[in-house]
């Protein structure tokens, strides 16, 4: 497998991961989640996602597109999951869940980008650490 | 080298299988949020009894039928009813039931008063003195549905005829 090959599948499934972190630690989805999770383990599941990224790429641009790719993919499908369960039982305000979503999803963009870029750090530093090349 | 692409496959592979389990999970909670809230849009009102007493002064007795047909629990905040005779607005009544919870596959019903405002009051008297009249009423309830947490709201009209 390529370094860009596994760069992209990387990021898509750690996307994927907190994604469905992302929802099962949602007010919105408590009931309806079959793990129901605190922020906790979101916040620990970025950091993790990141130190993986940190670990298997080289180059700090591939880390922070794959950091880029990995926020995005997860909040794309929180908050496509969100819109999609309102506007498909025909809520009379889904205008106010898509801002809800929105509001949602940016935050939880934030807090995965920066802990998944703590968490690569780290990883990035300990790898050099180890390899002697600090 | 060969060790570290070893362990950069055997992360990814990780990945991989997490991530299928993530997806799973997502498809889940999706199809339960789903009929969740199918269900819980299937909760009705309707009017049962409305009965006019005119022991002094008179005042309407209505009583409305709240069926929870979903599975979950649903919280009704507050409740308007207003009440019309032959098209005309004669009072209303509200009531902030607070956090008044219907369990699912459950129905309540809740009684209002409607005093017969004095304002309006010749609305009343005219619409009794002919042999057939009308009353209409509209109730709105906001009820809280358990999965988003938002507020959604319920509407009735209904006609009653005579006494």
């Amino acid at each position: 497998m390529s370094e860009r090959t596994r760069a992209i599948a990387n990021s898509v499934f750690c996307g994927i991961i907190l994604a469905n972190l992302a929802i099962c630690s949602s007010p919105s989805f408590e009931r309806f989640a079959p793990f129901a999770m605190t922020a906790t383990w979101l916040f620990a599941g970025a950091f993790m996602c990141g130190s993986i990224l940190g670990i298997t790429l080289d180059d700090a641009k591939a880390i922070f597109y794959g950091l880029c790719s990995m926020a995005l993919i997860a909040v794309l499908i929180f908050s496509g999951v969100l819109i999609f369960i309102a506007r498909l039982n025909d809520i009379p305000s889904y205008d106010l869940v898509s801002l809800l979503a929105f509001q949602q999803s940016f935050v939880r963009f934030i807090f995965i980008f920066i802990l998944g870029g703590v968490g690569a750090s780290i990883a990035t530093l300990l790898k050099l650490f180890f390899s002697g090349g600090l | 080298m060969a060790s570290k692409m070893n362990l950069n496959n055997l992360l990814t592979a990780a990945l991989a299988v997490l991530a299928l389990l993530s997806a799973g999970s997502i498809v889940l909670t999706t199809e339960n949020g789903t009929q969740g809230l199918r269900a819980v849009l299937s909760v009705q009102l309707e009017l049962s009894n409305l009965e006019l007493r005119e022991e002094g002064d008179p005042e309407v007795f209505v009583t409305f039928r709240l069926k929870n047909g979903s599975a979950v629990n649903v919280e009704l905040e507050t409740f308007d009813v207003y009440l019309y005779i032959d098209g005309h607005y004669v009072g209303t009544s509200y009531i902030p039931f607070a956090k008044r919870s219907v369990d699912g596959s459950e129905e309540t019903t809740m009684d209002f008063v409607i005093p017969i405002s004095p304002a309006r009051s010749q609305f009343f008297e005219e619409a009794r003195q002919k042999e057939d009249f009308s009353w209409f009423v509209r109730g709105k309830a906001k009820l809280l549905l358990p999965s988003f947490k938002q507020e959604t709201w319920l509407y009735v009209r209904e006609q009653w005829t005579g006494e």
